[in-house]
């Protein structure tokens, strides 16, 4: 029974500490993220939550703890070497590559075999033959959102609704195991949150497993499998939308002691 | 005579052309702000200059050899400093050029320090010494090769990564790019073709020394890439192009030499110092114009 | 030579960087760029002094003065007419660090056309010197050390009692909270460059004093001052003071060991070590830089 339950669990997290400058950001941080589902991360400002992205996706280094990823303790290791195993992460504040296309932003994400210097200069042909099969796949992804006529836009052209919705894209064509996305509908107006809500659900029916930071709590309640609540660092609170919804503890953090 | 003049000013554009483009592949394409290069462009010198005095090495093996010591000078630049923020990094490479500069001057054994080295003998082909026209024929190959390799470098998916870690090197690492290993190649290439130039330059002038390194150089290759279009490969030639025959109208004026020198940097520095401040989209816009298609 | 000789002259070396320094960092703080414009100021008052006083004869103290008021100008301008455009435009710092460059040439380039490429002196008569404790000290000397001494007592006692002071280390805090205190951003703004180009013209001229003028006398004083005060944490006036002391002693004690032809290069040496092990210096404020990878 045990085994089986693990085998579906994507993430792990343990024990999970970090201190900024005597400050504790996060501690006693536990809980797992299930494949195929939808978990969200929800909490007061300053809860950590972002925090904790930053140590799971190695952008920081946790003081104590553990992160299991597919069963691979993943501590230390560095941030490019985490996302080559399948676990890929949105920012809250756009990072899209401005000077690039917006197709360019994607392609990104699957030339890693074509973009060593070797294979560029020995090899041409499969640089152009990689390159033009990538293109279709991603172009797969900016249909999934909605962006196909902008390809050829710089990414800093964009307006700032349809740079959230390349930042997803991004981060889906990446097709990882695990995607962490922060805040992807936080300041977007009400029909493109929908628009997204969409994506994400398609997203996931297509087996993909999302781990989502956000304040909106319509949008939370609408998509998530489980909502894990953190306040002050710690996680208070875990369960379905509904029973978290009816948590004195979780309804104590937000309107205040 | 006025042929010759021209031949020469050409060679010089040629030489300046692969080092401009050499620089625009790291600080242009990948953001590295190597205030240094000049160092790169003096190891190559010296060191087709001295196999090619001292040990007797034809100059077609000089000059490679020459590109793969600076390169692996570039390495040596490189794996301490890569990881340095921005203007960490240039006062670090500016750092290591004023480094080089004393090494030379100091390791007089090596290099006869001060005095410099004269009489680099020029290249031969077939038993004729190539000089003139031919030289810059020579050059014009050299030039060409660089365009072509690192215009194709540019435009390709690894050129692609380079821009990435330019734009946004912590986003480029949350996608899977091994930054480090990047910039640090970036380094090394551009060090090599720097190293190729400063052996063409070598063996154009015959003679060289400490002084012919200094940092007015790196500031002028910064100056020929910022002019032409960071990030822009053809721009990189043009910036060339302008820079070298801006200053020369001067040498037909009836003044001493040493204010020949000082006009000259006035004008290099107060063009940089216009173009920083003019250029609409900062350092590093790039034209409008679409460089790298897709 | 003495060692204790290599100790007195790593001093006199050192409260040159020191003043170089102190003039970044405050530069620094207020601005938060890097600016290598202290060295064309540095430069600019050495031989500004040296006209006043040689070529035209007036006497030395006028001539102090005079270049004092020179360089004051040309740091106030270069502040106007170049920084003040780019930080407005929200330029990042290599664009700054590179113009400032690009000043310095062109001050320098102007200062070897009009006065030559010889290299000038103040012809101060050449005398003996002290011999105490078994180092030779000038007159000169002395005045240099004595002179820097009091300048960073009063530098150090300006920045921490006044209301001027205070005003100035407010701002490098938190520039916005301190204007909406009621500080006038613009005003500290140019004292803070005048004052930085006061420490930079002090050393210019006593350089010239104490060895000689030529047109780039700067380049090398100046990026040893950033040296030092990278060291000491940039931003962090007092501890400009310590950099400057530990390169100047640094240096002159490492020529026992080493070649002298390499003393220039021991500087940059310690700077990229610094760089790469310590970049916030021993004294570091604000850790602005983030490593990349």
């Amino acid at each position: 029974m045990e085994n089986l339950q693990k085998k579906k669990m994507v993430l792990e997290i343990k024990n999970l500490e970090k201190s900024f400058g005597g400050v504790k950001a996060v501690s006693n941080c536990n809980f797992k993220i299930e494949e195929n589902k939808i978990t969200t991360l929800i909490g007061p400002n300053g809860a950590g939550k972002t925090t904790v992205f930053n140590l799971i996706t190695g952008l920081e280094k946790p003081d104590k703890g553990h992160v299991h990823f597919k069963g691979q303790d993943i501590l230390g290791l560095e941030v490019y070497k985490i996302s080559r195993l399948g676990l890929t992460r949105t920012f809250q504040l756009i990072r899209l590559f401005p000077k690039l296309t917006a197709l360019e932003n994607l392609l990104l994400v699957k030339s890693r075999e074509i973009e060593n210097l070797r294979t560029t200069i020995l090899n041409p042909r499969k640089v152009k033959d990689t390159e033009n099969a990538n293109k279709e796949r991603c172009l797969h992804f900016l249909k999934l959102v909605g962006l196909e006529e902008k390809k050829n836009s710089l990414a800093e052209n964009l307006s700032f609704g349809q740079q959230k919705l390349l930042e997803i894209a991004r981060a889906l064509a990446t097709e990882g195991s695990l995607i962490l996305l922060d805040e992807p509908v936080g300041g977007v107006n009400p029909k493109l949150r929908d628009n997204i809500r969409e994506i994400l659900i398609k997203i996931k029916e297509e087996g993909r497993t999302l781990f989502i930071i956000e304040h909106d709590m319509n949008f939370v309640m609408n998509i998530s499998d489980k909502v894990i609540v953190m306040d002050e660092g710690t996680v208070i609170c875990e369960g379905s939308p509904k029973e978290v919804q009816n948590n004195k503890k979780v309804l104590e953090a937000y309107l205040g002691k | 005579m006025i042929e010759a003049y021209l031949i020469h000013l050409l060679i010089l554009v040629g030489i300046y052309a692969i080092l401009a483009l050499s620089l625009n592949l790291a600080m242009g394409n990948t953001g590295l702000l190597n205030v240094g290069h000049v160092a790169f462009y003096a190891v190559g010198a010296y060191t087709s200059a001295l196999l090619t005095l001292n040990l007797h090495f034809p100059f077609w093996i000089a000059i490679i050899i020459a590109g793969i010591f600076a390169a692996l000078f570039g390495l040596i630049i490189a794996i301490p400093t890569i990881r340095l923020r921005g203007d960490y990094l240039a006062i670090a490479t500016l750092g290591s050029a004023i480094v080089v500069e004393n090494v030379l001057r100091n390791w007089t054994s090596l290099t006869r320090g001060p005095l410099g080295l004269p009489g680099i003998p020029k290249p031969v082909f077939f038993g004729m010494q190539i000089s003139g026209l031919g030289y810059l024929v020579l050059v014009i190959v050299f030039a060409a090769i660089t365009y072509f390799i690192i215009n194709h470098i540019t435009k390709s998916p690894y050129g692609r990564v380079l821009k990435a870690i330019r734009e946004d090197e912590v986003a480029a690492a949350s996608l899977g790019k091994n930054v480090r290993k990047y910039k640090t190649q970036a380094l090394v290439i551009s060090a090599f073709f720097a190293g190729i130039a400063g052996s063409l330059y070598a063996h154009y002038i015959s003679f060289i020394d400490p002084g012919t390194f200094g940092i007015l150089e790196s500031i002028l290759i910064i100056s020929m890439i910022i002019i032409g279009g960071l990030a822009s490969t053809r721009g990189a030639i043009i910036g060339a192009l302008i820079l070298i025959l801006l200053p020369e109208p001067l040498r037909f004026l009836p003044i001493p030499s040493f204010a020949i020198g000082a006009i000259r940097q006035i004008i290099y520095a107060a063009l940089l110092v216009l173009i920083l401040i003019k250029r609409p989209q900062g350092i590093f816009g790039e034209f409008t114009k679409k460089e790298n298609g897709t | 030579m003495a060692f204790t000789q290599l100790i007195v002259n790593g001093l006199i070396a050192g409260a040159i960087y020191a003043l170089i320094a102190s003039s970044f960092s405050l530069i620094f703080n207020i601005i938060k760029f890097m600016d290598l414009s202290p060295g064309a100021i540095f430069v600019t008052a050495a031989f500004s002094a040296y006209a006043f006083n040689i070529i035209l004869g007036l006497p030395f103290p006028i001539a102090v003065i005079l270049a004092l008021i020179v360089s004051i100008t040309v740091s106030l301008l270069i502040n106007k007419l170049v920084y003040q455009p780019l930080i407005n435009k929200k330029s990042n710092s290599f664009t700054l660090l590179l113009a400032s460059f690009g000043v310095f040439l062109i001050v320098t380039g102007f200062i070897l056309l009009i006065f030559g490429a010889e290299v000038k002196t103040f012809g101060l008569p050449i005398t003996k010197g002290y011999e105490v404790l078994g180092f030779i000290i000038t007159k000169t000397q002395i005045i240099l050390i004595i002179t820097s001494f009091i300048i960073f007592i009063a530098l150090h006692l300006f920045m921490k009692k006044t209301k001027l002071g205070k005003a100035m280390r407010a701002m490098s805090d938190n520039k916005q909270v301190a204007s909406i205190v009621g500080i006038d951003v613009k005003k500290i703004t140019n004292i803070t460059f005048i004052l930085a180009a006061f420490l930079a013209s002090i050393a210019g001229i006593l350089v010239a004093l104490e060895q000689n003028l030529e047109h780039n006398m700067g380049f090398l004083v100046i990026l040893k001052g950033l040296t030092a005060s990278v060291i000491g944490g940039i931003g962090n006036v007092p501890a400009a003071l310590i950099g400057g002391l530990i390169i100047g002693l640094v240096e002159n004690i490492g020529i026992w060991y080493l070649p002298s032809g390499y003393k220039d290069a021991i500087a940059f040496v310690i700077l990229i070590i610094f760089l790469i092990f310590r970049p916030k210096g021993l004294f570091g404020t604000k850790t602005r830089e983030e490593n990349s990878g």
